[in-house]
Protein backbone atom coordinates (compact mmCIF):
# COMPACT_ATOMS: atom_id res chain seq x y z
CA UNK A 1 0.00 0.00 0.00
CA UNK A 2 1.23 3.80 -0.99
CA UNK A 3 1.95 5.63 2.24
CA UNK A 4 0.66 8.86 0.60
CA UNK A 5 -1.78 8.79 -1.66
CA UNK A 6 -2.85 11.68 -3.41
CA UNK A 7 -6.76 11.99 -4.45
CA UNK A 8 -7.36 14.07 -7.78
CA UNK A 9 -10.64 15.50 -7.64
CA UNK A 10 -10.32 17.75 -10.21
CA UNK A 11 -8.49 17.66 -13.74
CA UNK A 12 -4.56 18.81 -13.04
CA UNK A 13 -3.10 20.49 -15.50
CA UNK A 14 0.17 18.59 -17.29
CA UNK A 15 3.27 20.73 -17.56
CA UNK A 16 2.59 23.20 -14.70
CA UNK A 17 4.38 24.64 -12.60
CA UNK A 18 4.02 22.76 -8.86
CA UNK A 19 4.40 24.99 -6.11
CA UNK A 20 5.19 22.78 -2.75
CA UNK A 21 5.60 24.61 0.86
CA UNK A 22 5.18 23.01 4.50
CA UNK A 23 5.18 24.94 7.48
CA UNK A 24 8.36 25.44 8.10
CA UNK A 25 11.56 28.02 9.38
CA UNK A 26 8.77 31.70 10.01
CA UNK A 27 6.12 29.80 7.70
CA UNK A 28 7.40 31.79 5.09
CA UNK A 29 6.45 28.82 2.49
CA UNK A 30 3.06 28.21 3.96
CA UNK A 31 2.02 32.06 4.11
CA UNK A 32 3.41 32.52 1.06
CA UNK A 33 1.37 29.51 -0.45
CA UNK A 34 -1.66 29.92 1.10
CA UNK A 35 -1.23 33.88 0.22
CA UNK A 36 -0.71 32.86 -3.71
CA UNK A 37 -3.78 30.29 -3.36
CA UNK A 38 -6.13 32.75 -2.19
CA UNK A 39 -5.03 35.91 -4.43
CA UNK A 40 -5.00 34.31 -7.20
CA UNK A 41 -8.21 32.38 -6.78
CA UNK A 42 -7.19 28.99 -7.36
CA UNK A 43 -9.52 25.81 -7.51
CA UNK A 44 -9.48 23.04 -4.94
CA UNK A 45 -8.49 20.02 -7.02
CA UNK A 46 -7.93 17.69 -4.36
CA UNK A 47 -6.43 16.52 -1.19
CA UNK A 48 -3.12 14.21 0.14
CA UNK A 49 -3.70 11.51 2.60
CA UNK A 50 -1.60 9.40 4.48
CA UNK A 51 -1.40 6.90 7.99
CA UNK A 52 1.13 8.99 8.42
CA UNK A 53 -0.13 12.25 8.83
CA UNK A 54 -1.41 13.33 12.35
CA UNK A 55 -5.40 12.51 12.66
CA UNK A 56 -6.14 15.91 11.74
CA UNK A 57 -9.07 17.93 9.39
CA UNK A 58 -9.43 21.39 9.00
CA UNK A 59 -13.07 23.03 8.49
CA UNK A 60 -13.24 25.83 6.21
CA UNK A 61 -16.59 27.75 5.62
CA UNK A 62 -18.27 24.35 7.27
CA UNK A 63 -16.47 22.03 5.19
CA UNK A 64 -14.53 19.60 6.23
CA UNK A 65 -10.79 18.88 4.31
CA UNK A 66 -7.54 17.32 4.55
CA UNK A 67 -4.81 19.88 5.74
CA UNK A 68 -2.93 18.76 3.18
CA UNK A 69 -4.36 20.06 -0.21
CA UNK A 70 -3.83 20.46 -3.95
CA UNK A 71 -4.92 23.57 -5.94
CA UNK A 72 -4.84 24.68 -9.92
CA UNK A 73 -5.12 27.31 -11.95
CA UNK A 74 -4.21 27.65 -15.37
CA UNK A 75 -0.36 26.43 -15.48
CA UNK A 76 0.23 26.72 -11.72
CA UNK A 77 -0.55 23.63 -9.04
CA UNK A 78 -0.10 24.10 -5.35
CA UNK A 79 0.48 21.68 -2.72
CA UNK A 80 0.27 23.01 0.41
CA UNK A 81 0.00 21.87 4.16
CA UNK A 82 -1.77 23.95 7.38
CA UNK A 83 0.06 21.42 9.77
CA UNK A 84 3.36 20.68 10.48
CA UNK A 85 3.80 16.85 9.37
CA UNK A 86 5.72 14.77 11.44
CA UNK A 87 9.56 13.99 10.02
CA UNK A 88 8.31 10.20 9.14
CA UNK A 89 5.86 11.34 6.71
CA UNK A 90 8.04 13.59 4.65
CA UNK A 91 10.69 11.28 3.64
CA UNK A 92 7.56 9.65 1.90
CA UNK A 93 6.03 12.32 0.98
CA UNK A 94 8.89 14.34 -0.94
CA UNK A 95 9.56 10.82 -3.08
CA UNK A 96 5.34 10.80 -3.67
CA UNK A 97 5.05 14.56 -4.65
CA UNK A 98 8.41 14.11 -6.90
CA UNK A 99 7.21 10.99 -8.70
CA UNK A 100 3.69 12.68 -9.15
CA UNK A 101 5.53 15.75 -10.70
CA UNK A 102 6.90 13.03 -12.93
CA UNK A 103 3.19 11.66 -13.66
CA UNK A 104 2.15 14.99 -14.66
CA UNK A 105 5.23 16.18 -16.73
CA UNK A 106 5.70 19.29 -14.40
CA UNK A 107 7.69 21.46 -15.45
CA UNK A 108 9.62 22.72 -12.25
CA UNK A 109 9.00 22.02 -8.42
CA UNK A 110 9.12 25.81 -6.61
CA UNK A 111 9.15 25.86 -2.89
CA UNK A 112 9.13 29.08 -0.74
CA UNK A 113 11.34 28.89 2.49
CA UNK A 114 12.83 30.72 4.80
CA UNK A 115 16.70 31.32 5.66
CA UNK A 116 16.91 32.08 9.53
CA UNK A 117 18.98 35.50 10.29
CA UNK A 118 20.16 36.51 13.84
CA UNK A 119 19.38 40.06 12.61
CA UNK A 120 16.09 39.92 11.11
CA UNK A 121 14.80 42.99 12.72
CA UNK A 122 16.85 45.31 11.09
CA UNK A 123 16.03 44.17 8.02
CA UNK A 124 13.47 46.44 5.85
CA UNK A 125 13.18 44.09 3.06
CA UNK A 126 14.34 40.38 3.03
CA UNK A 127 16.81 39.32 0.37
CA UNK A 128 15.59 36.17 -1.40
CA UNK A 129 18.32 33.63 -2.32
CA UNK A 130 17.48 30.84 -4.69
CA UNK A 131 18.73 26.88 -5.33
CA UNK A 132 18.44 24.79 -8.23
CA UNK A 133 18.27 21.54 -8.99
CA UNK A 134 20.09 21.25 -12.17
CA UNK A 135 22.37 23.26 -14.15
CA UNK A 136 19.70 24.60 -15.95
CA UNK A 137 17.44 25.76 -12.69
CA UNK A 138 20.56 27.85 -11.59
CA UNK A 139 21.47 29.21 -14.92
CA UNK A 140 17.45 30.62 -15.14
CA UNK A 141 18.29 32.18 -11.57
CA UNK A 142 21.17 33.76 -12.48
CA UNK A 143 19.37 35.41 -15.79
CA UNK A 144 16.72 36.51 -13.14
CA UNK A 145 19.05 38.16 -10.72
CA UNK A 146 17.99 35.83 -8.19
CA UNK A 147 21.15 35.50 -6.12
CA UNK A 148 22.09 31.78 -5.32
CA UNK A 149 23.03 29.93 -2.07
CA UNK A 150 26.58 29.42 -2.80
CA UNK A 151 27.63 27.09 0.73
CA UNK A 152 25.76 25.67 3.73
CA UNK A 153 23.40 23.13 4.69
CA UNK A 154 19.59 22.73 3.71
CA UNK A 155 17.47 20.71 5.99
CA UNK A 156 13.90 19.22 6.43
CA UNK A 157 11.77 18.67 3.78
CA UNK A 158 12.64 20.75 1.13
CA UNK A 159 15.80 19.47 0.96
CA UNK A 160 14.19 16.29 0.55
CA UNK A 161 12.31 17.60 -2.52
CA UNK A 162 15.66 18.95 -3.94
CA UNK A 163 17.09 15.39 -3.43
CA UNK A 164 14.04 13.37 -4.87
CA UNK A 165 13.98 15.84 -7.98
CA UNK A 166 17.64 15.71 -8.32
CA UNK A 167 17.85 12.03 -8.74
CA UNK A 168 16.09 12.43 -11.90
CA UNK A 169 18.32 15.16 -12.70
CA UNK A 170 14.35 16.96 -12.76
CA UNK A 171 14.15 21.20 -12.39
CA UNK A 172 13.60 22.07 -9.15
CA UNK A 173 13.61 25.73 -7.36
CA UNK A 174 13.76 26.65 -3.64
CA UNK A 175 13.16 30.44 -2.91
CA UNK A 176 14.42 31.18 0.08
CA UNK A 177 14.21 35.02 1.93
CA UNK A 178 16.02 36.11 4.86
CA UNK A 179 13.44 35.28 7.78
CA UNK A 180 12.93 34.80 11.30
CA UNK A 181 12.98 31.31 12.49
CA UNK A 182 10.80 31.15 14.74
CA UNK A 183 8.20 33.72 14.57
CA UNK A 184 5.94 34.14 11.77
CA UNK A 185 7.44 35.96 8.82
CA UNK A 186 4.50 37.48 6.54
CA UNK A 187 7.57 40.34 5.18
CA UNK A 188 9.69 37.01 3.91
CA UNK A 189 6.74 35.60 2.16
CA UNK A 190 6.11 38.93 0.49
CA UNK A 191 10.02 39.17 -0.39
CA UNK A 192 9.51 35.08 -2.00
CA UNK A 193 6.30 35.97 -3.87
CA UNK A 194 8.23 38.90 -5.14
CA UNK A 195 10.42 37.14 -6.92
CA UNK A 196 8.58 34.31 -7.59
CA UNK A 197 5.62 36.47 -9.60
CA UNK A 198 9.06 38.53 -11.09
CA UNK A 199 10.38 35.05 -12.65
CA UNK A 200 7.35 33.66 -13.79
CA UNK A 201 5.56 36.48 -14.59
CA UNK A 202 2.41 35.91 -12.59
CA UNK A 203 1.34 39.05 -11.29
CA UNK A 204 0.50 38.69 -7.29
CA UNK A 205 -0.85 41.88 -5.61
CA UNK A 206 1.62 42.06 -2.13
CA UNK A 207 0.08 45.17 -0.69
CA UNK A 208 -2.51 43.39 1.23
CA UNK A 209 -0.11 40.63 2.90
CA UNK A 210 2.47 43.33 3.50
CA UNK A 211 -0.09 45.79 5.56
CA UNK A 212 -1.81 42.75 7.07
CA UNK A 213 1.56 41.31 8.91
CA UNK A 214 0.26 41.78 12.21
CA UNK A 215 -2.74 39.83 12.01
CA UNK A 216 -0.85 37.01 10.31
CA UNK A 217 1.41 37.00 13.15
CA UNK A 218 -1.01 36.66 15.82
CA UNK A 219 -3.55 33.96 13.80
CA UNK A 220 -0.26 31.91 12.99
CA UNK A 221 1.31 32.26 16.60
CA UNK A 222 -0.19 28.31 17.13
CA UNK A 223 0.93 27.20 14.04
CA UNK A 224 4.50 28.40 15.00
CA UNK A 225 4.48 26.56 17.69
CA UNK A 226 4.11 23.28 16.55
CA UNK A 227 6.03 23.82 13.66
CA UNK A 228 9.16 24.73 16.00
CA UNK A 229 8.48 21.52 18.02
CA UNK A 230 9.27 19.75 14.46
CA UNK A 231 12.61 21.76 13.77
CA UNK A 232 14.78 19.43 16.45
CA UNK A 233 14.06 16.13 14.84
CA UNK A 234 14.28 17.56 11.01
CA UNK A 235 17.85 18.62 11.66
CA UNK A 236 17.27 22.37 11.04
CA UNK A 237 20.31 23.61 13.48
CA UNK A 238 22.11 22.32 10.20
CA UNK A 239 21.40 25.01 8.73
CA UNK A 240 23.83 27.25 11.02
CA UNK A 241 26.56 24.93 10.50
CA UNK A 242 29.28 25.60 7.74
CA UNK A 243 30.00 22.43 5.72
CA UNK A 244 33.05 20.52 5.82
CA UNK A 245 34.67 22.02 2.75
CA UNK A 246 34.98 25.21 4.39
CA UNK A 247 37.25 23.84 7.07
CA UNK B 1 9.84 23.51 71.68
CA UNK B 2 6.06 24.44 71.42
CA UNK B 3 7.18 27.30 69.06
CA UNK B 4 9.55 25.29 66.79
CA UNK B 5 6.58 22.66 66.59
CA UNK B 6 4.24 25.49 64.94
CA UNK B 7 6.82 26.69 63.00
CA UNK B 8 7.26 23.51 60.98
CA UNK B 9 3.08 23.22 60.83
CA UNK B 10 3.17 26.47 59.21
CA UNK B 11 6.03 26.14 56.97
CA UNK B 12 4.09 23.02 55.80
CA UNK B 13 0.79 24.80 55.65
CA UNK B 14 2.68 27.22 53.55
CA UNK B 15 4.04 24.36 51.19
CA UNK B 16 0.60 22.88 50.68
CA UNK B 17 -0.68 26.15 50.01
CA UNK B 18 2.09 26.92 47.41
CA UNK B 19 1.68 23.53 45.52
CA UNK B 20 -2.25 23.63 45.45
CA UNK B 21 -1.80 27.12 43.96
CA UNK B 22 1.02 25.69 41.34
CA UNK B 23 -1.59 22.84 40.36
CA UNK B 24 -4.47 25.27 40.18
CA UNK B 25 -2.83 27.15 38.11
CA UNK B 26 -1.24 24.29 35.95
CA UNK B 27 -5.04 22.82 35.63
CA UNK B 28 -6.14 26.07 34.49
CA UNK B 29 -3.32 26.34 31.76
CA UNK B 30 -4.21 22.62 30.36
CA UNK B 31 -7.83 23.69 30.00
CA UNK B 32 -7.83 26.82 28.43
CA UNK B 33 -4.11 26.96 26.98
CA UNK B 34 -2.55 30.27 26.03
CA UNK B 35 -6.66 31.91 26.84
CA UNK B 36 -5.83 32.50 30.40
CA UNK B 37 -6.71 35.85 32.00
CA UNK B 38 -8.25 37.54 29.01
CA UNK B 39 -4.39 37.58 27.87
CA UNK B 40 -2.56 35.76 24.97
CA UNK B 41 0.73 33.99 25.50
CA UNK B 42 3.07 35.45 22.71
CA UNK B 43 5.70 33.69 20.95
CA UNK B 44 9.08 33.97 22.37
CA UNK B 45 12.77 32.67 22.25
CA UNK B 46 15.52 32.44 24.96
CA UNK B 47 18.68 31.92 24.14
CA UNK B 48 21.60 31.59 26.82
CA UNK B 49 24.73 33.22 26.39
CA UNK B 50 27.79 32.54 28.49
CA UNK B 51 27.37 36.02 30.23
CA UNK B 52 23.46 36.90 29.88
CA UNK B 53 20.35 35.62 28.08
CA UNK B 54 18.80 37.41 25.34
CA UNK B 55 15.37 37.00 25.11
CA UNK B 56 12.77 37.81 22.35
CA UNK B 57 9.31 38.57 22.53
CA UNK B 58 6.83 38.81 19.51
CA UNK B 59 4.16 41.31 20.13
CA UNK B 60 1.96 42.26 17.07
CA UNK B 61 -0.09 44.71 17.56
CA UNK B 62 1.74 46.57 19.96
CA UNK B 63 2.18 49.22 18.83
CA UNK B 64 4.25 51.67 21.54
CA UNK B 65 7.13 50.72 24.08
CA UNK B 66 5.29 52.47 26.59
CA UNK B 67 2.12 49.57 26.43
CA UNK B 68 4.76 47.46 27.40
CA UNK B 69 5.64 46.21 31.56
CA UNK B 70 8.52 44.30 32.08
CA UNK B 71 8.94 43.05 35.65
CA UNK B 72 12.17 41.44 36.65
CA UNK B 73 13.42 39.31 39.76
CA UNK B 74 16.35 37.69 39.70
CA UNK B 75 14.81 34.53 38.02
CA UNK B 76 11.71 35.79 36.65
CA UNK B 77 11.00 37.43 33.57
CA UNK B 78 7.52 39.03 33.28
CA UNK B 79 6.44 40.75 30.22
CA UNK B 80 2.95 42.35 29.75
CA UNK B 81 2.04 44.55 26.75
CA UNK B 82 -1.38 45.91 25.73
CA UNK B 83 -2.15 45.59 21.97
CA UNK B 84 -3.84 48.70 20.11
CA UNK B 85 -6.74 47.09 19.33
CA UNK B 86 -9.21 43.37 20.24
CA UNK B 87 -7.97 40.02 19.18
CA UNK B 88 -10.64 37.73 18.98
CA UNK B 89 -10.50 33.73 19.61
CA UNK B 90 -11.56 33.71 16.00
CA UNK B 91 -8.43 35.31 14.59
CA UNK B 92 -6.97 32.97 15.96
CA UNK B 93 -8.91 30.11 14.31
CA UNK B 94 -9.41 28.41 17.44
CA UNK B 95 -13.51 26.49 17.90
CA UNK B 96 -13.42 27.29 21.55
CA UNK B 97 -16.09 29.71 22.94
CA UNK B 98 -15.57 33.72 21.56
CA UNK B 99 -13.66 35.71 23.84
CA UNK B 100 -11.40 38.79 23.00
CA UNK B 101 -8.12 39.30 24.54
CA UNK B 102 -6.22 43.09 24.22
CA UNK B 103 -3.22 42.22 26.30
CA UNK B 104 -0.05 39.53 26.34
CA UNK B 105 1.51 38.00 28.93
CA UNK B 106 4.41 36.11 29.31
CA UNK B 107 6.45 34.81 32.12
CA UNK B 108 9.68 32.84 31.92
CA UNK B 109 11.78 31.30 34.59
CA UNK B 110 15.44 31.50 33.87
CA UNK B 111 18.03 28.71 35.72
CA UNK B 112 20.37 31.21 36.78
CA UNK B 113 19.76 34.53 38.48
CA UNK B 114 20.53 37.53 36.29
CA UNK B 115 21.25 41.02 37.64
CA UNK B 116 17.86 43.09 36.89
CA UNK B 117 19.61 46.51 37.36
CA UNK B 118 21.91 45.59 34.58
CA UNK B 119 19.36 44.29 32.18
CA UNK B 120 18.15 46.50 29.13
CA UNK B 121 14.79 46.52 26.79
CA UNK B 122 14.23 47.20 23.22
CA UNK B 123 11.29 47.58 20.89
CA UNK B 124 11.60 47.00 17.28
CA UNK B 125 9.09 46.25 14.78
CA UNK B 126 6.79 44.71 17.21
CA UNK B 127 9.41 42.62 19.03
CA UNK B 128 10.65 43.14 21.73
CA UNK B 129 14.26 42.16 22.88
CA UNK B 130 15.97 41.64 26.66
CA UNK B 131 19.17 41.81 27.36
CA UNK B 132 19.66 40.29 31.06
CA UNK B 133 22.92 40.12 32.21
CA UNK B 134 23.76 36.96 34.65
CA UNK B 135 24.58 37.65 38.07
CA UNK B 136 27.76 36.32 38.17
CA UNK B 137 29.58 34.79 35.84
CA UNK B 138 32.34 33.08 37.06
CA UNK B 139 35.40 33.30 37.98
CA UNK B 140 38.54 34.05 35.67
CA UNK B 141 41.87 32.02 36.24
CA UNK B 142 45.14 32.57 34.60
CA UNK B 143 46.68 30.04 32.44
CA UNK B 144 50.00 29.12 34.34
Amino acid sequence: MEKILIIEEEKIPQNSVLINCLPDVGLVGAIASSYLVEKLDMKYAGYLDSALFPPIIVLHKERPLSPVRIYVKDNLTVVLSEIALPLEALRYLAKRIAEWAEEKAVKTVVTFGGIPVPNRIDIEKPKVYGVGATEEDRDFLRKNNVKLLKEGFMAGYYALLLKERMKKRNSCIALLAESHLQYPDPGAAASVLETFSKIFNINIDLKPLIEQEEEYRIKLKELMKRTIETFRHAQKSYEYTPPLTYV
Amino acid sequence: MSYEFFEIIRRLKREVDEFIEYMERRFAEEIMGDHWAECIEPLAEVRELPDRYIITIDLPCVRDKNNINIKLTENTVIVEAQMYRKVSTSDLLSNIKKTEFSAYRKVIRLPQEIDPKRASATFKRGILILELPKKSYGHEIRVE
